[in-house]
């Protein structure tokens, strides 16, 4: 007993070890369970909701093509309420509900292919419900693996891209068309310009004036003519970028038309047409609105008219009130011609950007295919609308409506035409002229040389810093180019504005600048200067603003 | 060499079990010109007088430690001591203890006793020992990682094998002895030295994992802090383990931690928890736990412990069979007392495997530790020495 005591008790201990060592384990392992079970309802709650809330079709079959599970969406699409409804059946029986009998074949023999050579497969297709409707999906068939690599069956996910499908069809559509468009605009660009440098060299090489003469009057046209297709292109800018502005004021409606008409009427001439204009005797003398803008739309419509009308063909003009209330007039202008005429099929694409009728009538007629869709957009700026009756053969009538406001005061645009204005004369004053352009100066010193205006110039802001401020007194008025090297306008304008001298903040500077954005203007006022005239220049707008900031009674 | 192994379950009177231990060594086999003996046993064995005892009669050195049980060719034994006898003409085997070690000056000391082990003509017996084992004391205020490193270091990365000293969990009786001398912090090596070409194998557990990688954020030598954003502590309980326990060491021996490091080829590192702080969240490990590595909850459980033992005797076995020309005589086996604690009521599943598996021609002596060391990788001259945990390690002579 004394040998045996000591062998039981280190039995006992070690039964007591064991023990011990079991309970602890015991405890651990059974919280790890729970925790285990815990995480795996977890898991599959959230798998659940994944399945709820996964907005395509999304569904996995075993490898003899059963259904396993799917989101909520494809157990609605196959017309099924709960998900395990479907656990088990066979995946041609659930979707011949909804697919058609081809499709289910195709996809059942893919998604066999993919369990055996376990590639997964993407693809596009589109598919035709029983219930009609269309749709193009984008299918990936990816093998569902295990750890090991051993395939259990396939997920197929199946997104609905039909929208997707028409956007890239209307985006490559639009790029087709705007790749034809920039192709007839280089051809209008390059045509009057091909004018401009033939006429020149033919005009340079001939010593007989009358030939010189000729020349000058073609480039007059065709730079005219480069000029608009340029507004035009940068008007279709504007409007895609959501920029075309209107700027209204008060303006003589019935000279705003003569003035249109008066443009137009040497094509009409060239072309024996008829022409006729009736203006509504009810409509205000003065409006308010943009008549820059308003005019550009007729003229199109004219134009239009006169082009696509033969010799010795009819061109109306109306000019309707239709009704108004409280000093709000709602206007409808038609224009009507006796031309070719245009089919309906034609009619409706008529207004949309970079289309003309017939794709050949760029060929035939020229034109950048803008200008409808430049006056679309004008028109309904201005409240109306505008739309075509026609018929092929028999001519058309483009009419719109417009809405516009009396003039309180009928005493806007009372200023003499272009024709009784008396011949300006700027004897005696100085202007500074800062322009880098060598030509650009030349055009500006040539074209204001009958007004006796003397120009000194400055070839970038700096220099014209330093003239003003070298003799302030000596000058009435600051021509500022905005784009120059060394010192841009901006800054010019405000370095002037800055010296120390009364005349500093007194002179008037006019920007003269091919930047005619909205902002580019606000951007010359915000630094300083008084106004804004646009390049090309326009000699009666430069010549609208030496009249309005040099001292009258020296005109 | 040649090699006899010895059983005595006489625990109380260590005159008599060293002499139980002699009488059947010499039937066995009859000692050349070198020996040493090795000696594991139950932890309340008189370590010291039983090698002092052996020390006598055979006129050898005997080194070795206290184990939670012992195994032999029989199976695994409780309350047992057993001698194995390693003798050889062309090898020389030498021991000796450190001093003892603490927080600091640990590496030095440990240098200074492989050193003393080191033999005057050490030159004709090879450029460093054939294998160098390791007898290593528990609880000790280092990583158990330092007694591979450090001896690698002096041994000129020579294999090294050994354990480090159990009980029955109580923490208090574990030894390590040497001739007569038993130590609670002190390193016992022994090296040989000679015509012996050692292999090795290894297994832990991998088969399932808790499923929750993260990195260890912040690690200082054994000590971990952060992983993934979290405490050790908090990281534990996010499995559902309870955190506050008594025994650490015990309550975790099912779930140790496996550490992958990106890049590396060897085998992961399997890793005990050894104790948590409360206060500060962070949980200490028998060995070091690299920063950067990729933590994971082992779940280990008897089959898992039986399938690793087998691949890894499989493994020994195919290894020296690939060694044409050399007649190994020993076996040697450190399992982890983790892995006896999870076989549970199949406690001796590990002792019947080897003892299903061990060619008769070869002896075997296992033990039962805290923490195993053995090459993860040799390459035949230089070996890759680690600490390991929940791993089943060999060594055959």
């Amino acid at each position: 007993m004394e040998k045996e005591y000591p062998q039981l008790m280190r039995q006992y201990k070690k039964l007591e070890r064991d023990y011990r060592a079991l309970s602890i384990m015991h405890e651990q392992t059974e919280r790890l369970r729970n925790s285990n079970e815990a995480a795996k309802e977890l898991s599959n709650f959230y798998n659940q909701l994944l399945l709820k809330n996964t907005p395509g079709i999304t569904f996995m079959l075993d490898l003899d093509m059963n259904f396993v599970l799917g989101s909520e969406k494809t157990v609605s699409l196959l017309g099924y309420g709960e998900m395990r409804e479907m656990v088990g059946f066979p995946f041609p029986e659930l979707f011949a509900n909804a697919f058609p009998d081809g499709w289910i074949a195709d996809t059942n023999a893919r998604c066999l292919a993919v369990t055996r050579n376990g590639r997964p497969l993407s693809y596009e297709e589109k598919v035709t419900l029983k219930d009609g409707a269309g749709i193009i999906f984008q299918v990936t068939v990816t093998p569902a693996e295990e750890k090991g690599g051993i395939c259990r069956g396939v997920v197929v996910v199946m997104n609905d891209v039909s929208e997707l499908a028409r956007a890239k069809e209307d985006a490559e559509r639009a790029s087709i068309s705007k790749g034809a468009f920039l192709a007839n605009m280089s051809h209008e660009m390059r045509t009057p310009l091909n004018a401009v440098i033939g006429m020149t060299a033919i005009g340079k090489a001939s010593p007989d004036a009358e030939k010189k003469n000729y020349c000058l009057n073609k480039i007059d046209d065709a730079s005219t003519h480069l000029l608009s297709v340029i507004n035009d292109v940068l008007d279709m800018s504007k409007i895609e970028a959501n920029k075309l502005e209107l700027s209204p004021a008060a303006y003589h409606f019935e000279k705003m038309l003569q003035k249109v008409v008066s443009v137009n009427n040497f094509r009409v001439e060239e072309k024996q047409q008829e022409f006729s204009l009736h203006v509504d005797k009810d409509i205000p003398r003065i409006l308010i609105g943009d008549d820059a803008r308003l005019a550009q739309v007729i003229t199109n419509l004219l134009s239009n008219a006169v082009k696509f009308t033969p010799l010795h063909g009819h061109i109306s003009l109306k000019a309707l009130l239709l009704q108004e209330k409280d000093g709000l007039c709602s206007i409808q202008i038609e224009v009507s011609d006796t031309g070719i005429g245009i089919s309906e099929e034609q009619q409706s694409r008529l207004f949309s950007s970079f289309e003309q009728a017939d794709s050949s009538t760029s060929r035939k007629f020229g034109g950048t295919g803008l200008g409808l869709a430049i006056s679309k957009r004008i028109v309904e700026m201005m409240g109306g609308k505008i739309w075509i009756n026609s018929e092929i053969s028999k001519g058309s009538t483009f009419a719109f409506t417009i809405q516009t406001e009396r003039a309180q005061e009928e005493t806007a645009d009372e200023a003499p035409g272009p024709d009784s204005a008396p011949a300006d004369c700027f004897a005696g004053r100085r202007v500074i002229l800062a322009e880098d352009v060598e030509l650009n100066r030349e055009v500006v010193l040539a074209l204001l040389e009958p007004t006796e205006l003397a120009i000194d110039c400055a070839e970038n802001g700096l220099e014209a810093v330093r003239l003003f401020s070298g003799a302030p007194d000596r000058y009435d008025m600051i021509f500022m180019d905005v784009q120059m090297p060394d010192m841009d306008g901006y800054s010019a304008t405000r370095h002037i504005r800055a010296l120390d001298i009364p005349k500093a903040k007194q002179i008037p500077i006019i920007a003269m600048t091919a930047n005619v954005f909205p902002e580019d203007i606000e951007m010359c006022l915000a630094s300083g200067m008084d106004g804004h005239v646009g390049k090309p220049l326009d000699l009666e707008a430069v010549l609208g603003k030496l009249r309005e900031h040099l001292p009258k009674n020296e005109n | 060499m040649k090699s006899a192994v010895a059983i005595s379950h006489e625990l109380d009177n260590a005159a008599e079990a060293a002499r139980q231990l002699a009488d059947s060594v010499l039937e066995k086999i009859e000692l050349k010109k070198h020996s040493v003996g090795i000696l594991l046993c139950d932890a309340d064995t008189d370590g010291a007088a039983v090698t002092g005892e052996l020390k006598k009669r055979l006129g050898i050195d005997v080194a070795g430690m206290t184990t939670l049980a012992t195994m032999d060719a029989d199976g695994r034994h409780e309350a047992a001591a057993v001698l194995t006898v390693l003798t050889a003409d062309d090898c020389v085997f030498s021991a000796a203890a450190s001093a003892s070690l603490s927080a600091s000056g640990y590496e030095q000391k440990i240098t200074e006793a492989y050193a003393a082990t080191v033999p005057a003509d050490a030159a004709a017996y090879g450029a460093k020992p054939a294998v160098v084992f390791a007898f290593c004391p528990y609880g000790l205020p280092f990583s158990g990682d330092k007694y591979p490193e450090t001896l690698s270091k002096a041994a000129q990365d020579a294999p090294v094998m050994g354990g480090v000293a159990s009980d029955d969990y109580d923490y208090e009786r574990a030894r390590v002895f040497l001739s007569g001398h038993d130590y609670s912090d002190a390193l016992v090596v022994v090296s040989v030295w000679g015509e012996a070409k050692p292999v090795f194998a290894i297994r832990h557990v991998t088969s399932r994992f808790a499923e929750r990688i993260r990195r260890v954020v912040r690690a200082e030598g054994n000590v971990v802090h952060d992983v993934g954003g979290e405490t050790f502590v908090q990281y534990l309980e996010g499995f559902g383990l309870k955190t506050d326990v008594e025994d650490p060491l015990l309550a975790f021996t099912s779930y140790p931690m496996m550490l992958t490091q990106e890049g590396q080829d060897e085998t992961p590192l399997m890793r005990h928890i050894f104790s948590l702080n409360a206060e500060t969240g962070s949980g200490s490990f028998l060995g070091d736990v690299p920063t950067g590595a990729l933590a994971n909850i082992c779940l280990v459980n008897k089959d898992d412990v039986k399938a690793a033992c087998r691949e890894s005797m499989k493994a020994l076995l195919e290894t020296a069979a690939a060694q044409p020309g050399y007649e190994y005589s020993a076996v040697f086996c450190i399992s982890c007392c983790g892995r006896a604690m999870i076989l549970g009521a199949e406690a001796d599943a590990e002792g019947r495997i080897l003892s299903e598996m061990l060619p008769e021609n070869l002896s075997l002596t296992g033990a039962y530790c805290l923490g195993e060391i053995c090459p993860a990788l040799y390459t035949g001259e230089k070996a890759s020495n680690r600490f390991h945990n929940c791993s089943i390690t060999f060594c055959m002579l």
